[in-house]
C-alpha cells in the first residue's frame, strides 16, 4: 500500500488509496442494500376491564378512585367522562384534546391514567394519534374495550 | 529561421492519475452516516406487504413478544394466518375460534416471562371495530398487556 516516490531512501511516500476506496465501496453498498430506513416502535398499553371503566359497579375503592375515559366519535370529535369520587361529562373537539388533558390532570393530581376507547368507525391511526398525545400527559393510557361482543363468534 | 530551430514541443502525457484522496473523504462521510443510521429502530417488525402502520412520535422500549398482525385481508399469529378479513372488517358468519384456539395455545407454551404479552401490529387503517373484536378475544386468552407496533417520524 505504501509505495515510495524514489530509491533513495528518502521520506517521500504515497499511499495507495485505490484499495481502501475499493473496501470503502463494497461496504457502503452492503450497507444502503441491508439498512432499513424506517424506524419501529412500540407504544406500551393494555386491554382495560369493562368493569373499571365504570367505576360505580366496583369496590368502594374503585369507587373512590378517579378513572378519565376519552372516547374519540370521529376525527373531530371527543367526549371526556370523568367518575368515581367526582364526576364530570364534556365533549371537545379533537385539536383541543391535549390542552383539556393537561387541564384535568391540573384540576385532579390523583388522576394518573386514562382509558381511551373509539367509536367503531375510527381508524386505529386516529386512536394511536390521540393516544401518542394523551400519553404526553399521562403516561398510563389502557385501551378500552366496549361491551358488545362476548366471544364465539361475531 | 529561429522559430525552426525551436525545440518541437513535448507531446503531453498520456499517463493519468485520478486524485482519490478526495472521493475517499467522500467514501468515509457515507460510511460513518451509514454505519449511525444503520440500526436504529427499537423494534424488529417484518409487517406484512402492503401494511401501514401508524406514525407516534413517543414510544416505549422494544421487547420481543408473539405478535398479532392485523391487516387488509388477514389476522395472523405469528406469521400464521388464523382469520379472514375483508376490507379490514370481519365477515358475518366469521368464527373467532380459531383465533382464540391459536393464541390459547401459543399462551400454554409460553414461558412466564412472557405470559400474557402481545405486540399488536395492525393496520392504521384497521376501524376500531376491528380491533376491538381481536383485542378482546386476545384478552379473553390472557394478552392484556399489549404494545402497539408504530413507525417513528
Amino acid at each position: 500500500m505504501i509505495s515510495p516516490n524514489s530509491n533513495d531512501g528518502g521520506q517521500d511516500f504515497e499511499l495507495n488509496l485505490a484499495s481502501i476506496i475499493d473496501c470503502l465501496t463494497v461496504i457502503i453498498a452492503f450497507l444502503l442494500l441491508s439498512s432499513s430506513f424506517v424506524s419501529y416502535g412500540a407504544l406500551d398499553t393494555a386491554v382495560a376491564a369493562p368493569q373499571t371503566q365504570n367505576a360505580s359497579t366496583g369496590s368502594e375503592a374503585q369507587a373512590q378512585a378517579l378513572t378519565l375515559s376519552v372516547n374519540l366519535r370521529d376525527s373531530e370529535k371527543v367526549d371526556l367522562e370523568l367518575s368515581g369520587s367526582r364526576s364530570e361529562k364534556r365533549k371537545i373537539s379533537r385539536a383541543s384534546l391535549k390542552q383539556e388533558l393537561e387541564s384535568m390532570k391540573a384540576r385532579y393530581p390523583g388522576l394518573d391514567g386514562i382509558v381511551l376507547t373509539a367509536a367503531s368507525r375510527v381508524e386505529y391511526r386516529e386512536v394511536i394519534r390521540g393516544m401518542d398525545e394523551a400519553r404526553q400527559v399521562f403516561p398510563a393510557v389502557a385501551l378500552g374495550l366496549g361491551g358488545g361482543m362476548s366471544g364465539g363468534s361475531k | 529561421m529561429k522559430r525552426f530551430l525551436k525545440k518541437k514541443r513535448k507531446p503531453p502525457s498520456t499517463e493519468m492519475s485520478l486524485q482519490i484522496t478526495s472521493m475517499a473523504d467522500i467514501f468515509t462521510i457515507l460510511l460513518v452516516f451509514l454505519l449511525k443510521s444503520y440500526s436504529v429502530g427499537a423494534l424488529e417488525v417484518q409487517p406484512s406487504r402492503g401494511l401501514e402502520l401508524p406514525l407516534a412520535n413517543r414510544t416505549d422500549a422494544a421487547e420481543e413478544r408473539i405478535s398479532l398482525e392485523v391487516s387488509e385481508t388477514l389476522v395472523q399469529l405469528d406469521g400464521k394466518p388464523v382469520l379472514p378479513l375483508r376490507n379490514f372488517e370481519l365477515e358475518g358468519a366469521t368464527r373467532l375460534e380459531p383465533l382464540g384456539k391459536a393464541l390459547g395455545e401459543k399462551r400454554t407454551g409460553l414461558g412466564d416471562d412472557s405470559k400474557g404479552k402481545l405486540l399488536l401490529i395492525a393496520d392504521a387503517r384497521v376501524p376500531f371495530e376491528t380491533l376491538e373484536i381481536v383485542m378482546k378475544t386476545a384478552a379473553q386468552q390472557g394478552f392484556a398487556d399489549l404494545k402497539l407496533a408504530v413507525v417513528q417520524p
